[in-house]
C-alpha cells in the first residue's frame, strides 16, 4: 500500500522541520530540506523497516541536512551549531561516496554513516546505547564509528 | 533532582512514541517539560498552517515522482500515453535512449524550452520553427532562468491542448535553482496536423497547471501558429513551434 505523504506529514512534519531548522540554521533550506525528508521516506516505503516513524525520519532528516551542510562556509550561531558544522565538514573513515550511499544503507541495514551517528550521540544527547538502538547497531559497533570521527571526537570530547 | 527530558525525546512522546528507556513518570517528573511541550504543540499549529499538509505532500509526491524518472535508466522512458492520446499518435510505446544533454548555467537568461530532436548522429538542437517528421523523437528541457515553478502544455494544429509537464494537472513543478530540467518522458511527433507548439509557463510562485490549461484551450481554438495565452497575472510563457513535414 502507498504511502499516505499527507497523513505522515500532519503527523510527524513539524517534528521534521524543526529537526532541519536546528541543524541548517535557515528557514527556506530547511523547509527544502523537510520536503526532501519525506521525498526519501516515500522512496525507501517498501523497505521500512519496523520502527517508530519518528526514529526513521530523525535519521533521514539528519542524514538530507548533513550533506546540505558539507562544505558550507558560514560562521556557526553558537555551540551547538559550531559541532553539527564541524561534523557535517570532518572526514570520516567512509569516505564521501560511503556517505553519499548513508541513506541506502541506513534501510539496508548497513551501519548509518559515522557523521549522523556523531550527531545522535554529541549533539543529540544521546548515549551510546539510545544511538546504538536508533541505528540498528551494537553499542560497539558505534564505539567503532565514531573512532573513524577520531579529530572531531578529540575536540568534541575536549570540550566541557 | 529530576532529570530533564531530551528534546528529542519529548518530539517522539508528542506522536506517541516515546522510546522505551523513558516512561510518562519521567516527562511528569520534569518540571521543564509541559512548558516545552506546549511550545512544541503551538510550533506545531504553526507550521502545518504556514505549509499546508496537503501543498507540501503535492509537492513531495512531485519531486519523488521527478526524482524516480531522473533514475529511470533510458532505455526504459516511454512515450507517456496521457501525451500519446492528445498530441502524439504511437501507439506502440517507443523505448528511447536520449544522452543527457550537458548542463547549462540559467542566470541571466529568460525561461524557455530547449528541444533536441533524437538522431543517428547524436541529439540536435532544434530552432524554433523547426521543422519536424512523423516519427521524430523529441526531448524537451526547461531553461528556468530565475523561476521557481513551472508547467509546459502542448498545442497543435487542431486545437488540442495537452499538459505535458507535470504529468498530473494540479501544482506546477518546482523548478531547480540554476540549472535546468530535462523532462523524464521523450515524445514522439506523430503525422496528424501542420505544427505542434510547446509552451513553457513559469512563475515564481506556485500556480495550478489548470489556468494553463484552460490558457491553451481557448488559444488552440484559434490554431494559430502564433500568438500567446492569455494567462493569470504573474505567469510567463515562452512558446516554441515545430512545424509539420510529411
Amino acid at each position: 500500500m502507498a504511502l499516505d505523504v499527507e497523513s505522515h506529514y500532519r503527523r510527524y512534519g513539524p517534528q521534521v522541520l524543526r529537526r532541519c531548522r536546528y541543524l541548517l540554521r535557515d528557514e527556506a533550506q530547511a523547509v527544502d530540506a523537510m520536503q526532501d525528508v519525506f521525498v526519501e521516506l516515500l522512496r525507501y516505503q517498501d523497505r521500512l523497516r519496523s520502527v517508530a516513524p519518528s526514529s526513521l525520519l530523525h535519521q533521514i532528516a539528519t542524514h538530507v541536512c548533513l550533506n546540505r551542510l558539507r562544505g558550507t562556509r558560514r560562521k556557526p550561531e553558537d555551540a551547538e551549531d559550531e559541532r553539527v558544522l564541524q561534523i557535517a565538514d570532518s572526514e570520516s573513515l567512509e569516505g564521501r561516496t560511503f556517505a553519499q550511499r548513508a541513506l541506502d544503507a541506513l534501510f539496508g541495514r548497513v551501519p548509518a554513516s559515522s557523521k549522523e551517528i556523531a550527531v545522535l550521540h554529541f549533539v543529540d544527547g544521546m548515549t551510546l546505547e539510545q544511538t546504538a538502538r536508533e541505528v540498528g547497531m551494537s553499542v560497539s559497533g558505534v564505539r567503532k564509528r565514531l573512532r573513524g570521527l577520531a579529530a572531531v571526537l578529540k575536540e568534541l570530547e575536549a570540550e566541557p | 533532582m529530576s532529570k530533564r527530558v531530551p528534546d528529542w525525546v519529548l518530539e517522539r512522546y508528542l506522536v506517541g512514541e516515546l522510546p522505551p528507556e523513558f516512561s510518562e513518570a519521567d516527562v511528569a517528573a520534569d518540571p521543564t517539560a509541559q512548558e516545552r511541550l506546549a511550545a512544541l504543540r503551538a510550533s506545531d499549529e504553526e507550521i502545518l498552517a504556514k505549509h499546508q499538509p496537503r501543498a507540501v505532500a503535492a509537492n513531495v509526491r512531485q519531486r519523488a515522482e521527478q526524482r524516480q524518472a531522473a533514475r529511470r535508466p533510458a532505455m526504459t522512458r516511454w512515450v507517456p500515453l496521457a501525451v500519446a492520446a492528445g498530441l502524439v499518435a504511437v501507439i506502440v510505446p517507443v523505448a528511447m535512449r536520449f544522452q543527457q544533454q550537458p548542463d547549462i548555467l540559467t542566470k541571466g537568461l529568460e525561461p524557455h524550452l530547449e528541444v533536441y530532436r533524437q538522431g543517428p548522429g547524436g541529439n540536435e538542437l532544434l530552432a524554433t520553427g523547426a521543422v519536424g517528421r512523423p516519427g521524430d523523437v523529441i526531448q524537451l528541457r526547461i531553461v528556468p532562468a530565475d523561476a521557481r515553478f513551472g508547467a509546459v502544455v502542448a498545442v497543435d494544429s487542431s486545437g488540442a491542448a495537452t499538459l505535458v509537464a507535470p504529468a498530473q494537472e494540479g501544482p506546477a513543478l518546482e523548478l531547480p535553482r540554476g540549472r535546468s530540467l530535462s523532462l523524464a518522458d521523450a515524445l514522439q511527433l506523430d503525422a496528424a496536423g501542420d505544427f505542434d507548439r510547446f509552451f513553457l509557463v513559469t512563475s515564481d510562485r506556485p500556480f495550478q497547471t489548470g489556468d494553463v490549461i484552460t490558457a491553451a484551450r481557448k488559444l488552440g481554438a484559434g490554431s494559430s501558429r502564433d500568438g500567446a495565452m492569455e494567462l493569470p497575472s504573474g505567469l510567463k510563457q515562452s512558446a516554441f513551434l515545430i512545424v509539420k513535414q510529411r
